[in-house]
């Protein structure tokens, strides 16, 4: 059974107020959180005020492309901004005693605590994120050790428990070896029986198969399935809709810094209602539905807005087949909540939703 | 007619280990025999170490094979020097990755344009190089006075659209792409491509498209090369291959390619265990070790790549195997 660091909650607990939340099964819940970069007058907005929930079994997704905020966004959850950006708004997690804490609030020190612990991190590129001298049974004991205060040998007997759960085979050999030594859909196994050798109540993926091979990243996913469990949550950073449509329960697209749209997997990716979001399920070419050889494949018009030159209004109406003069170019669309629980950024989404409007007619020259 | 013949080839790089390790041989490609007809879009398919760049690299003879012969126009290029080999260099063109590091950072556009322009002397005076510029940055879709900028003023698309007009500047006709549309995000990557098959069509170019990414593949290749360790499994037109892949591999590659459609996450075949390193391949079949249909025969010899019907190859002894690749048979089999 995993430990609570009672020292931990104790500090915890003194520096930040227990949080009401709306919805009590939440695990982690960003509430209106910004991030800006640089002090002054003018700092740069990155993101502009995110909310989402994750609940204990539920995987959330973020997806984007370039510059979008996604990974920004799964940073700052963990605490790990660099100094120059500043972050508002709150970001509770649900510790071990059931109470949701804000980790905005935190120290450093209980922030370091907290990771490992309570947050597992998976990121794109395990060669950089394991230390490469030091052998991968011991990188993942030291988590034992840390956290759970395990004597050596007991943590040497966990870490090989952690390399079979993740499917390393051999495993009682495998804890010597060196991260070089392995090839990248190993170090990435590893990487994961890190994140979750503490049972954290919430892993957080950032492009966990991005640069992997397309058949390791197929294993990759199946045991980030499996070891997804009831009890814990999980925010996966990907750009990639098809991994995403393998792994996650729940979407939220971001694009320019803002969550555009929100809601079920079968919501954003068979049937979304916001044009940024329709736009990039188009784009994706697939291999189960071929379009004829030659012709074009569908792709939104112009790029990413940089941060310092945001357009007004909507952020995507000078890409957007629907926007309208007077409405999206100077208007900012507000995050509607929906009845379904989605929620959707866009002034036109009912009568886009209703088939109603043709976009290609009407848009603005971006 | 072929406008590139590959016969044989092979590329062996010598790997040194630790300070006094001991050497080591990659067989990077092995034994590879492939043509690519003028006019056609050839895609190279394949995992992390399945040659497929190097095959790229040795065809723009950006490296010398170890052995075996790159024809092109029947010409082997080996021997190529002189006038012959910048006229080869002319010809074929190289579009790289990674347009942030394949463009250099000190020269403006333009000067990056003009540069090939006046060393194959394809534009004797100032106002023929400006009017060259100006329409090969239109022919990317790029505004011409962009062509003052310096690399690091354009985005990712941007770039590989630069990267794309210099390789159009001294009018080739052979473009191998390595991975041309891999760096950049979804809606970016679709204007590229759909640029690439536009330029195709209009100059009448040979293309040798290097991805793994199959699903563009699909949408831009004429046919499709199979690459697995440094050697070629399956080699078939763009939708027969996937419509019926042949060989255990393709079939594997194609089964593992995430759809974003979440009904579709289906029972797909999970390849076990790892890709081997290439400097200790399986040996016989170099695919076996993962094969679900691996037996005994195929440890012993290299399967050799056979016309299996049409215009379909596939390097597989497992006859029944093939056969069965286009029925529910084969579903049976596996399990």
């Amino acid at each position: 059974m995993p430990m609570p660091d009672s020292a931990a909650y104790a500090a915890m607990a003194a520096k930040s107020q227990p949080t009401a939340v709306a919805d009590a099964d939440a695990i982690l819940t960003f509430d209106n959180v910004s991030i800006r970069l640089g002090k002054g007058a003018h700092p740069l907005t990155l993101i502009e005020g995110i909310s989402l929930r994750i609940k204990a079994g539920e995987c959330a997704a973020l997806v984007g492309e370039s510059g979008s905020g996604k990974s920004l966004t799964s940073l700052a959850a963990m605490r790990l901004l660099p100094d120059n950006m500043q972050i508002t708004g709150r970001v509770l997690l649900r510790g071990r005693d059931g109470v949701p804490h804000d980790l905005l609030t935190l120290s450093k020190r209980e922030m370091t605590k907290i990771r490992g612990m309570e947050i597992g991190m998976i990121f794109q590129e395990p060669m950089t994120s394991l230390n490469p001298l030091l052998s991968v049974g011991d990188q993942i004991a030291e988590m034992f050790m840390v956290h759970r205060g395990e004597s050596r040998q007991q943590a040497m007997d966990h870490a090989e428990q952690m390399l079979q759960r993740v499917g390393i085979p051999e495993a009682r050999t495998r804890l010597s070896a060196m991260p070089h030594e392995m090839s990248g859909g190993m170090r990435q196994r590893v990487m994961i029986a890190i994140a979750i050798a503490c049972d954290p109540s919430i892993v957080i993926a950032d492009e966990p198969t991005t640069a992997l091979d397309v058949t390791i990243q197929a294993q990759i996913l199946d045991t980030l399935r499996a070891l997804q469990g009831q009890d814990r949550g999980m925010l996966f950073v990907s750009h990639d809709l098809g991994v995403i449509a393998e792994v996650a329960d729940t979407i939220h697209v971001m694009y320019a810094g803002q969550v555009v749209e929100s809601g079920t997997v079968d919501d954003i990716l068979l049937h979304s209602r916001h044009p940024y979001s329709r736009g990039l399920v188009e784009s994706v070419p697939r291999i189960d539905r071929p379009q004829p050889r030659g012709t074009d494949l569908y792709s939104i018009p112009g790029r990413v807005p940089e941060v310092a030159r945001m357009p007004k209004g909507c952020r995507f109406h000078p890409r957007c087949s629907f926007a309208l003069k007077g409405l999206c170019d100077s208007d900012v669309p507000v995050l509607e909540t929906l009845d379904d629980g989605g929620q959707i950024r866009c002034h036109r989404w009912r009568e886009i939703a209703s088939g109603h409007v043709d976009g290609r007619q009407e848009g603005v020259p971006a | 007619m072929n406008l590139v013949e590959i016969r044989n080839l092979h590329k062996q790089f010598v790997q040194k280990s630790g300070l006094f390790g001991k050497r080591s041989r990659v067989n990077a490609v092995n034994d590879v025999t492939l043509d690519v007809v003028q006019g056609e879009v050839l895609a190279l398919v394949g995992e992390s170490g399945s040659g497929k760049s190097t095959i790229g690299r040795l065809v723009a003879r950006l490296d010398d094979p170890t052995s075996g012969r790159i024809l092109h126009r029947g010409v082997d290029v080996a021997a190529l020097r002189g006038r012959d080999l910048l006229q080869f260099r002319r010809r074929t063109q190289m579009i790289f990755q990674d347009p942030f590091s394949s463009l250099n950072p000190h020269m403006r556009v333009r000067h990056m344009l003009a540069e090939p322009l006046r060393i194959h002397r394809l534009a004797n005076s100032r106002e023929e190089i400006t009017s060259r510029i100006e329409y090969l940055m239109g022919a990317v879709g790029l505004a011409p006075a962009l062509a003052n900028r310096f690399p690091h003023e354009f985005s990712g698309g941007q770039r590989q659209r630069l990267s794309i007009a210099r390789a159009l500047a001294v009018e080739p006709e052979f473009i191998v792409a390595d991975e041309a549309v891999s760096a950049l995000d979804v809606s970016t990557q679709a204007q590229v491509v759909n640029l690439l098959s536009k330029l195709k069509r209009e100059f009448q170019l040979t293309v040798l498209f290097i991805s793994h990414n199959l699903a563009v593949v699909q949408n831009v290749a004429d046919r499709v090369a199979v690459l697995y360790l440094g050697r070629l499994l399956e080699l078939a037109p763009t939708e027969e291959l996937f419509a019926r892949p042949a060989h255990p591999y393709t079939r594997a590659l194609l089964s593992a390619i995430p759809v974003p459609d979440p009904n579709a996450r289906k029972q797909r075949l999970v390849l076990q265990g790892e890709i081997p390193s290439p400097m200790r391949p399986p040996s016989g079949c170099v695919f076996r070790t993962r094969c679900p249909f691996a037996v005994q025969a195929c440890a012993d010899t290299v399967p050799l790549l056979r016309n299996i019907g049409g215009n379909r190859s596939a390097a597989c002894i497992r006859d029944d195997v093939i056969a069965a690749s286009a029925t529910p048979e084969l579903d049976r089999m596996t399990s």
